[in-house]
């Protein structure tokens, strides 16, 4: 969308491949523009985790550069947050929900009267407030997943990256952290970096979504989704756009994966 | 009574690689060269009764080639098999029992909720009075510390039988005895050999408790002499065999726990 | 079944035990079994509380001050051997054989080395309960999940945090049960030891009324350490459910969904 200043984070040529095995990503170049919404959609293990874990700073690629603002990425660093594929592991049992959100500010030395008052004001943001004395196993699936993303945005980061983060929550449940994913993102003037493999679902949130093939993972075609910035569970999906983009998509999906290799 | 007792660290995955024995030879290499250093011109030159690390080895050597050392060794095995062999019959008895019937659970189990935790050395002066210092003085000191990790695990395995497993017997009006023998006990056979495992290593340590506190024969008692004699040489040998026979002794024991779980497809 | 026939049943054991062995050591006039009675007076002649301070509490603080350095060392070792994956490779094997050594079979060595003063005491209990809080340590360091490791590493918490507050907390319970092994071994430990080579202590009083033929001593003697033993395992049971009630909590709300 902004091809103004320079992109907040960009990926050349990157290639992944684990030890003893065939490449998983080979080649991705990308850019994501400050303040977009970006879905990275693919089929089932592509290399869509492994391609995030690169863009964190989590795992070094084999090959290739991520850079974040221009500079470099080579671990994590404070501008970016994560929430992850299976976000009900990555809390803490043995720590309350206010303990929990409020790990990422003791990791960076906020004094404690500062972490109680922003764990509540994000804890109220995702729409969990007071429930800070719980503990994660007591809270239900969906609720577990706003705890992951309220600590994610604790430390306000620019770029927040999600690993397909409603995949295993009800309809309802998803419509609404959809909802507030959007919300969040505008009202903060974030950059997301969503990972998907629900088409409908990257067309409903993005700015921009990039395909991806499998074995390895190569990037087929960044689409533009210009449905603006006000979007509608129900108005949305019903424009003809939406489907539109939809049905390209898909298209291209099977495509790759019907191409004999 | 906790699974640790006797699960080891080291455990290679996908085969022992030579990198791995190499490191783990390294390590004992830098314990002894440390001993060593430190007996000889190091802090602990001359501390008494602490021997150097090259007599102890020699003298862990010469008490291989020494009758003593075996038949102290088989002594304390045979000790251990018959008391192994009570709290395997008594455990396995009264722990079906508990995990089976309510009534019986009802009557045991405090008492041995009580006794378990209770460190079965306590028992040894009154024992050795009753007993002197003779081999069933061991027999009596394992039995005591070994019965437990059986009973808790015949209990739990028999608990733990998959209720839909147990209906399907009732809904084919088994009777009980039937239910037992063919339900129950096969299928808690995985936690028996859990329990034998843990009460083994238990048995083995209290065996040769009773040599060392109270004199009964095998290698507590071999020790005991030593010590009493001030052959520090020979002390710190036997020590090394005790730990090269707990050493082997859980291996095969963990590895035989492994098999039959393997076999038996078990968790 | 109900409660109070559970516990009427519960009683029928003890009740038994005690009952016969009233009437049988009235009856036998056996020198080893004394009646209860005579053993109870003693009992209280002797622990209540005349004995306490100069032969209980000195055992007792050996025991605790032994257990707390075999923590204080336990841990941190573990939790090198645990993380540090050449050090595991290297040390795990001579830590295995180690702690394969019987407890009691460190007591002679030790007591030719270090003597038999207190300060001789809490190290052989400190040595013998360090290898299973080590051993337990370096185990609970493979119980953090992979997911909230990357997460802590997302967010940049630094090395010491992400041991205590990740790696240690994971294996909390892994290490608790190791220091309660570790418990175990410092109590038999803290008894084997007065036993073999000292000059008080309950154990010393307890082996030595045996060897003078005072049942009726060893019989107080071996109820109070046996009283002792359970009081220990039941406080750190206590202690070990209250810090681990999260685990316990998660455990029955999985097992219930
Ligand atoms: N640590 C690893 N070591 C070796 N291979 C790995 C590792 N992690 C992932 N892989 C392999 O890389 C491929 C891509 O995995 P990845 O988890 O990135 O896929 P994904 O697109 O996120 O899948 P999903 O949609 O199921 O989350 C898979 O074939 C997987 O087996
Ligand atoms: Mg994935």
């Amino acid at each position: 969308m902004s091809d103004t200043s320079q992109p907040r984070l960009a990926l050349t040529d990157l290639s992944k491949t684990y030890d003893g095995s065939t490449p998983v990503l080979d080649g991705i170049s990308l850019t994501v523009g400050a303040g977009e919404f970006f879905s990275i959609v693919g089929p089932s293990g592509a290399g869509k985790t492994t391609l995030l874990r690169c863009l964190t700073g989590l795992m070094r690629p084999t090959d290739g550069q991520v850079t974040l603002d221009g500079i470099p990425l080579s671990e994590p660093s404070p501008k970016m947050s994560l929430v992850f594929q299976e976000y009900t592991r990555s809390l803490m049992p043995w720590a309350s929900i206010g303990k929990n959100v409020a790990l990422p500010l003791r990791a960076r030395g906020v004094p404690r009267a500062e972490r109680t008052s922003r764990v509540a004001k994000v804890l109220a943001e995702v729409g969990l407030s007071g429930v800070e004395a719980k503990y994660p196993w007591q809270l239900s699936g969906g609720m577990q997943q706003r705890v992951a993303i309220a600590r994610a945005l604790v430390t306000e980061p620019e770029v927040l990256v999600m690993d397909e983060p409603f995949a295993s929550v009800d309809a309802q449940t998803r419509m609404d952290l959809e909802d507030l994913t959007r919300r969040l993102q505008q009202d903060h003037r974030m950059t997301i970096v969503l990972v998907t493999h629900d088409i409908d679902e990257a067309v409903y949130l993005s700015d921009q979504i990039a395909v991806l093939s499998k074995n390895p993972a190569r990037l087929v075609e960044v689409v533009d989704v210009p449905l603006g910035a006000e979007r509608d569970q129900i108005h949305t999906r019903e424009m003809s756009t939406f489907a539109d983009l939809r049905g390209r998509i898909l298209r291209t999906i099977r495509d790759v994966q019907t191409q004999p290799v | 009574m906790s699974e640790a007792t006797s699960t080891l660290l080291w455990r290679p995955t996908g085969g022992v690689k030579l990198r791995q024995v190499g490191l783990a030879a390294a390590g004992f290499v830098v314990w002894l060269g440390l001993w060593q250093w430190m007996t000889t011109t190091g802090p602990m030159a001359d501390t008494d009764g602490l021997p150097t690390a090259s007599r102890t080895l020699s003298s862990t050597l010469e008490l291989a080639g020494s009758s003593q050392l075996w038949s102290s060794l088989g002594t304390t095995l045979w000790l251990v098999a018959i008391a192994l062999a009570f709290a395997v019959v008594a455990g396995i008895a009264a722990g079906v029992a508990m995990g089976f019937s309510p009534v019986v659970s009802a009557l045991l189990d405090p008492i041995s909720q009580v006794l378990r935790p209770i460190p079965a050395v306590v028992w040894l002066p009154l024992l050795l009075m009753v007993l002197g210092p003779a081999p069933e003085l061991g027999i009596a000191m394992g039995f005591l510390g070994g019965v437990w990790a059986v009973l808790v695990q015949a209990q739990v395995g028999v608990r733990d039988i998959d209720p839909v497993i147990l209906e399907t017997s009732r809904a084919m009006c088994l009777p009980r005895r039937l239910t037992l023998s063919t339900i129950v006990l096969p299928s808690a056979v995985p936690y028996f050999a859990t329990g034998i495992r843990i009460s083994a290593a238990f048995i083995l340590m209290l065996v040769i408790g009773a040599g060392i506190l109270g004199g009964a024969p095998g290698l507590g008692q071999l020790i005991l002499v030593a010590q009493q004699t001030g052959d520090p040489a020979r002390v710190f040998g036997l020590v090394l065999w005790s730990g090269l026979l707990g050493l082997t002794f859980n291996s095969i024991l963990t590895a035989g726990e492994a098999l039959l779980r393997q076999h038996r497809g078990g968790r | 079944m109900s409660l109070r026939s559970r516990v009427a049943l519960g009683l029928v054991v003890p009740v038994a035990i005690v009952v016969s062995y009233a009437l049988w050591s009235a009856n036998a006039a056996s020198p080893y079994f004394p009646p209860l009675d005579v053993i109870l007076t003693r009992f209280r002649e002797l622990w209540l509380f005349d004995l306490v301070s100069s032969d209980v509490l000195p055992s007792l603080k050996n025991l605790g001050l032994g257990l707390l350095l075999a923590v204080i060392a336990g841990i941190p070792c573990g939790a090198i051997l645990g993380r540090i994956r050449w050090m595991g490779e290297m040390f795990g094997p001579l830590l295995d054989f180690w702690r394969s050594v019987p407890p009691i079979m460190l007591i002679p060595p030790l007591v030719l080395i270090l003597g038999i003063e207190d300060s001789a005491k809490v190290t052989i209990i400190a040595v013998g309960s360090f290898f299973p809080v080590c051993v337990a340590t370096a185990d609970g360091m493979r119980q953090a999940d992979p997911t909230l490791v990357d997460a802590a590493r997302a967010m940049r918490l630094g090395p010491l945090k992400t041991m205590v507050d990740i790696y240690l907390r994971a294996g909390s319970p892994a290490i608790l049960g190791g220091i309660q092994i570790g418990l175990q071994a410092a109590f038999v430990l803290m008894v084997a030891s007065e036993m073999l080579a000292a000059y008080r202590g309950i154990g010393y009083l307890t082996m030595q009324a045996q060897v003078t033929f005072d049942s009726v001593t060893m019989w107080a003697g071996t109820l109070l350490l046996a009283l002792l033993g359970f009081t220990a395992n039941a406080v750190f049971v206590a202690i070990r459910n209250r810090v681990l009630s999260w685990h316990t909590g998660m455990r029955v709300s999985r097992a219930s969904s």
